[in-house]
């Protein structure tokens, strides 16, 4: 072996060394990122609902009493079932809205005018939540604008009361913040089926039901899938929207800011953690079933 | 057709904004002014918006060349910001009485203010309702006590704990296009306004409305001494019978935010409510009449509760900021100035009673109230002009006339009437309950519901 061998056989080492390395390099901020901003601070919230209260103080003694006056109480229990009613059924209705805009959008509405209405569904978000939300009041309140059309063209006689402070408007509210989140990744999954498939679906004379059924609905799963996913989790997120817009009824995050405002970490801390179970619990079995990865590879 | 219009719709709008701007207000930028008297560090200052005006800030700077920084947030941030830390970098707080618990009782975030570093604080000019509660307020029993123990830092009576600041005397609003006069707490439960009442989601607040409601009518075991500091089973009780209510439909919708009470109040969405004074103040000049109760007294009396000024420990220790914290507290809110910009809001103060002061005089802070607009807030009398719509009328609006003259008979009356009337007739001291952990615990099924 001569010098300049063993130096060649080093080099492939090192270079093999190297590339075997660069994903962990690679991955290294993003796992610096996750284990600051994640792990650690969910570490610092199990740690909190391991521990007591007593008027405004945290008492830090550790142990499972939080947990077991959380789990055990009936209130808890049927806000979480609420709550995740609430999120399935808007998930459910932003589908049945979002699906047709997407379809719309990509087959009818051309590549251009399709993005350019997409971004329409984006520009409320230029202003504040609070605001889009306070925004319904003057629509659905008494001497809202509905109101007053039903009024004047002699439909009703005396203004609705249902409309606000009702889950009629907190559906509205759901609906009008997370129907771009259900129809831009549909879109996107919609704009990467293949034309030709669509073609042979016709050439084989298969009917436009027929052709949704088996080609644009299955390749467009992706897209429903992570559309749901965000508004799933946006919405059983949300405090702002059940807080102005319903008729007072507490959510799952409504009870956790309750308990921040007496400063119960513990318990507060608890229901979050509940509250993320649920979640993923949510999103594993909707992974399980569908394979996001598609929308990806394009 | 109801009363819907083009007006109303846009009006609807309008105090929309107003509400929210207000709900979510934030707070001020300081000022730049070099101190001339104090420590020389910009004075930090925390607390709701009601407690902290603009106006005080711009009035303790003008008469200190000190700076004072404002920072406005809710009740529960204060003690959130307070007892998370930040007391060794705020100088001051103001929460209200059920508020202070938590930071002047349950934990060493206050320090008690000497009533000789407060030359403003005149026993002569305090009302007895501050100086001897056991006496002026008797007829409150018990309750006295819980007035005394946030209030003062010794029996002798030489240390505030809490040095108050404005105080009020809360009670039903209500629009009287749709209800008549109403004088008693039970109107929110009345079935005749089912589905047309705001009622607040603060437990300490109203569960002590719904227990006088109860008591008062025979349907929980109580009396008016316990009535602020209630039992568990009383909590039960109040409870439940509010879960019922609001499964049954009664209330419109619950408020946390002030601007809520506000904007339902305003847009008709509910005739009668727990309102504050000054939401209901917003409410009028939204243009929707609104008219704060006159109680009845007894067990169905006013909900009474003070704000106050405290130096925080060890902030305002380490700062070097104890005594610009009692100047703020001397200069500004024991003066001339205070009672007449505080009124624009409903509120009240404690040395009301030196009217050579308060109501003829002036100081360095500037000029007292004046005839008219003194014997407007605090005598029961009727403004010198008349008044069309008295549930419209906005005290800061007005015109007040600095000359004696003659109250006109169509003229403005204040809601609720003269100070002394209002102070015979308190249900309730607001404070933090012994029972509190029971009762938030409780106080979830009731948001859940």
């Amino acid at each position: 072996m001569t010098p300049n061998e063993t130096t060649d056989d080093g080099s492939v080492l090192d270079r093999l060394q190297s590339s075997e390395r660069e994903p962990y390099l690679l991955s290294m901020p993003t796992a610096v990122w996750f284990a600051v901003f994640l792990i650690v601070p969910l570490l610092v919230v199990g740690y909190y609902s391991l521990l007591g209260y007593s008027s405004y103080n945290v008492i830090f003694d550790v142990s499972l009493e939080t947990w077991r006056s959380t789990l055990t109480d009936p209130t808890v229990q049927s806000t979480f079932i609420r709550t995740l009613g609430v999120g399935v059924g808007v998930t459910v209705f932003t589908l049945i809205l979002g699906y047709p805009i997407a379809y719309y959008l990509r087959f009818y509405a051309g590549e251009l005018m399709g993005i350019v209405l997409l971004l329409f569904l984006v520009v409320p978000f230029w202003t504040s939540g609070l605001i889009r939300t306070l925004g319904w009041f003057p629509i659905l309140g008494q001497s809202g604008a509905i109101n007053y059309l039903l009024i004047s063209f002699g439909v009703i006689e005396e203004p609705l009361t249902w409309i606000l402070f009702s889950t009629f408007s907190q559906v509205l509210g759901y609906l009008q913040n997370y129907l771009v989140f259900m129809a831009a990744p549909i879109y996107i999954a919609l704009s990467q089926i293949d034309e030709d498939l669509l073609d042979a679906s016709e050439t084989l004379r298969a009917g436009p039901l027929s052709t949704f059924r088996n080609i644009t609905w299955p390749l467009s799963l992706p897209g429903v899938a992570i559309g749901c996913m965000f508004t799933f989790v946006l919405s059983i997120g949300n405090l702002t929207v059940p807080q102005f817009l319903s008729s007072g009824q507490a959510t799952a995050t409504t009870l956790i800011y309750s308990r921040i405002g007496t400063l119960n970490y513990p318990v507060a801390s608890s229901l979050s953690i509940i509250l993320l179970v649920v979640i993923f619990t949510f999103v594993f079995t909707l992974l399980w079933f569908v394979d996001i990865r598609e929308i990806a590879q394009g | 057709m109801g009363d819907l219009n083009r007006r109303n719709f846009v009006k609807y709008t309008g105090t929309a904004g107003v509400a929210t701007l207000t709900a979510g207000c934030s707070g001020g930028d300081g000022g730049g002014g070099s101190n001339e008297s104090g420590s020389g560090n910009e004075l930090q200052w925390i607390g709701p918006a009601w407690s902290q005006r603009e106006g005080q800030e711009q009035k303790y700077e003008e008469m200190s060349s000190n700076s004072l920084n404002r920072t406005t947030v809710t009740i529960p941030t204060v003690q959130q910001r307070l007892l998370g830390g930040e007391n060794s970098t705020t100088d001051a707080y103001s929460v209200e009485t059920s508020g202070a618990g938590a930071l002047a009782l349950d934990n060493d975030v206050t320090i008690p203010t000497p009533v000789n570093e407060l030359d403003k604080w005149d026993p002569e000019f305090i009302s007895d309702a501050f100086l001897n509660p056991s006496e002026r307020l008797s007829y409150l029993g018990a309750q006295t006590e819980t007035i005394n123990d946030i209030l003062w830092a010794d029996d002798e009576q030489t240390e505030l704990l809490f040095p108050p600041h404005v105080y009020n005397f809360d009670a039903v609003g209500y629009n009287p296009k749709f209800v008549d006069d109403v004088s008693l707490w039970s109107a929110l439960f009345d079935e005749q306004y089912e589905g047309r009442v705001c009622i607040g989601e603060t437990a300490a607040i109203t569960i002590p409305e719904a227990l006088m409601h109860l008591v008062d009518n025979d349907m929980v075991n109580g009396n008016i001494g316990d009535i602020n500091n209630p039992s568990q089973d009383q909590l039960d009780a109040a409870i439940d019978f509010l879960i019922e209510e609001k499964e049954a439909g009664q209330f419109r919708t619950t408020w946390t935010a002030y601007g809520e009470s506000v904007t339902q109040m305003a847009g008709e969405e509910a005739y009668l409510g727990d309102l504050w004074q000054p939401a209901a103040m917003d409410v009028r000049r939204g243009d929707t009449p609104c008219t704060y109760a006159t109680m009845a007294g007894g067990l169905q009396g006013y909900r009474y509760w003070y704000g106050g000024v405290a130096p925080v420990r060890p902030g305002a220790e380490e700062r070097g900021t104890l005594n610009d914290v009692w100047s703020l507290l001397n200069d500004v809110h024991y003066g001339a100035w205070f009672p007449g910009f505080i009124q624009g809001w409903g509120y009240s103060v404690p040395h009301y009673e030196n009217t050579d002061l308060v109501r003829d005089g002036s100081d360095e802070s500037g000029e007292g109230m004046g005839p008219e607009y003194y014997d407007w807030a605090y005598e029961g009398q009727a403004t010198y002009e008349a008044v069309d719509e008295p549930s419209l009328f906005d005290p800061q609006q007005y015109d007040w006339s600095d000359e004696e003259g003659e109250p006109n008979s169509d003229g403005a009356e204040r809601d609720s009437g003269p100070i002394e009337e209002r102070f015979d007739n308190i249900g309730f001291f607001q404070i933090w309950p012994d029972e509190a952990d029971y009762m938030v615990d409780r106080w979830q099924d009731f948001t859940a519901a």
